[in-house]
């Protein structure tokens, strides 16, 4: 089966949203709706479950992703009688998957920890870092910080000998501290660690990146951080290190693809069973041109019917459009591919746009800094003289 | 350059790109080994990063 590009690429993420709601409300969020407390029903999860598994263009091995709100909201007993189901179906179809959830580990109890282990559950928490710097932003809903808790629920994860990576969002007043961030990361045994910006999207209108100091500031940061991670033998492991090297060095470099501007390559479900594919935030997001972005629901059949949904229609054409503008307009391209769908969309109202807030900070200069301390730190002086 | 990598270099991305690769070559050549090149010149075939690749979008909150 080859997918729109004629190529063998296959879906690998399917994101499901057990429940809009959060039990913190962090600053810069960008999901709506964080205090719906309804959450997806059985039937729902089932039958999304089953139309994964007879999709075929969703192949052996993915993952689902319980994300979008906090997961571990709802009850470990839910997501034993979810995973029992999916596990169920999944004999019929000979795939084979696993789950993971994004948390901020606040609810972590002795029965979650079962239920991880049970399931064998992966874990990536959303921690920005030290106490001071993860409670500005990470807070519950009357402003408290959420880190003290977020850190008993790491403890016990790492206690039982469950192995977690980290999302570290970093906002403007990150940028000054990146000896306390790795050395919080690396104290602490988390080894893999992503970042994030404060980026605009959703129900987020604005980014603490607002002037050409924080640009600055953050290309200082990421030197300092590759700076401490190869001082160390790279123990703490970077995703964004991950993506420039591994990009940069590969032997297909220029052939960098964005999951999320490619159709189908990342699948999102809401609690309703309404589905769609590119950046899983345009997910339950509503703008003047396009209303929302739901793609189908999961009653309405099968999964391909995704291909006679004009929405989809529509959305990839524009996005496709961008794609073309972007390659053919910047020198990053090779690192990028194009970038995320949802920054066009809420920095420039489209998707046939090029150059975002995000691509200019989390791609260009995150790529000009890595090359630049290689360029300083390698053996490129011996060669380039 | 500053050792912060502040000032940005007025050579294309493409240009610098080809000139580490080029140095990569070089180091494998001479059977020498730099750290970083070491750890990330084959990532794409390393699978213990393929989980937290799986996250890897930028959607992760």
């Amino acid at each position: 089966m080859t997918n729109l590009h004629g190529s063998q690429r296959h879906s690998q993420l399917i994101l499901l949203q057990p429940t809009p709601f959060c039990n913190i409300n962090c600053n810069y969020c960008y999901l709506p709706d964080r205090q719906n407390s309804q959450c997806m029903s059985h039937e729902t999860a089932e039958l999304i479950f089953r139309r994964c598994f007879e999709c075929t263009y969703i192949r052996s091995p993915f993952t689902f992703l319980w994300h979008s709100g906090e997961p571990l909201s709802l009850s470990p007993d839910y997501y034993e009688k979810a995973f029992n189901s999916a596990s169920n179906i999944a004999k019929e179809f000979n795939k084979s998957f696993d789950h993971c959830f994004q948390t901020n580990a606040t609810l972590i109890n002795p029965e979650w920890i079962k239920l991880i282990q049970s399931h064998k559950v992966k874990i990536s928490i959303s921690l920005d870092g030290p106490e001071f710097v993860h409670d500005l932003n990470r807070v519950t809903h009357s402003k408290s910080g959420t880190h003290k808790s977020a850190m008993k629920g790491i403890r016990m994860l790492q206690d039982a000998g469950i192995s977690l990576s980290a999302i570290c969002v970093l906002t403007d007043f990150s940028l000054d501290y990146p000896d306390e961030i790795y050395n919080f990361f690396s104290r602490n045994n988390i080894n893999y660690v992503g970042f994030n910006i404060d980026e605009i999207e959703g129900v987020n209108l604005k980014s603490s990146y607002s002037s050409s100091d924080s640009f600055k500031r953050y290309s200082q940061f990421i030197y300092r951080f590759l700076e401490l991670a190869h001082a160390q033998d790279n123990t703490l492991r970077v995703r964004e290190f991950d993506i420039v090297l591994g990009t940069l060095l590969a032997d297909s470099f220029g052939d960098f693809e964005d999951t999320t501007n490619q159709p189908l390559e990342v699948i999102s479900f809401d609690y309703n069973g309404n589905y769609a594919t590119f950046s899983p935030e345009l997910l339950g997001i509503k703008t003047d041109r396009f209303d929302d972005f739901s793609m189908g629901n999961v009653r309405d059949g099968e999964l391909d019917s995704i291909f006679r949904n004009s929405r989809f229609a529509t959305v990839k054409a524009e996005i496709e459009r961008g794609l073309k503008a972007c390659k053919e307009s910047c020198e990053y391209w090779g690192f990028c591919g194009g970038g995320p769908p949802v920054n066009k969309l809420f920095e420039h109202n489209r998707f046939d746009s090029t150059e975002t807030l995000f691509c200019r900070v989390h791609k260009k200069i995150l790529a000009d800094t890595v090359l630049s301390y290689i360029e300083n730190t390698s053996g490129l002086q011996s060669i380039s003289t | 350059v500053d050792k912060h990598g502040q000032v940005p270099s007025f050579e294309s991305i493409q240009l610098r790109v080809d000139r580490i690769r080029e140095m990569k070559a070089k180091l494998q050549a001479e059977g020498k080994e730099d750290v970083l090149i070491a750890k990330y010149g084959d990532i794409e075939t390393d699978t213990s990063t393929q989980f937290f690749n799986k996250f890897g979008g930028n959607f992760m909150k």
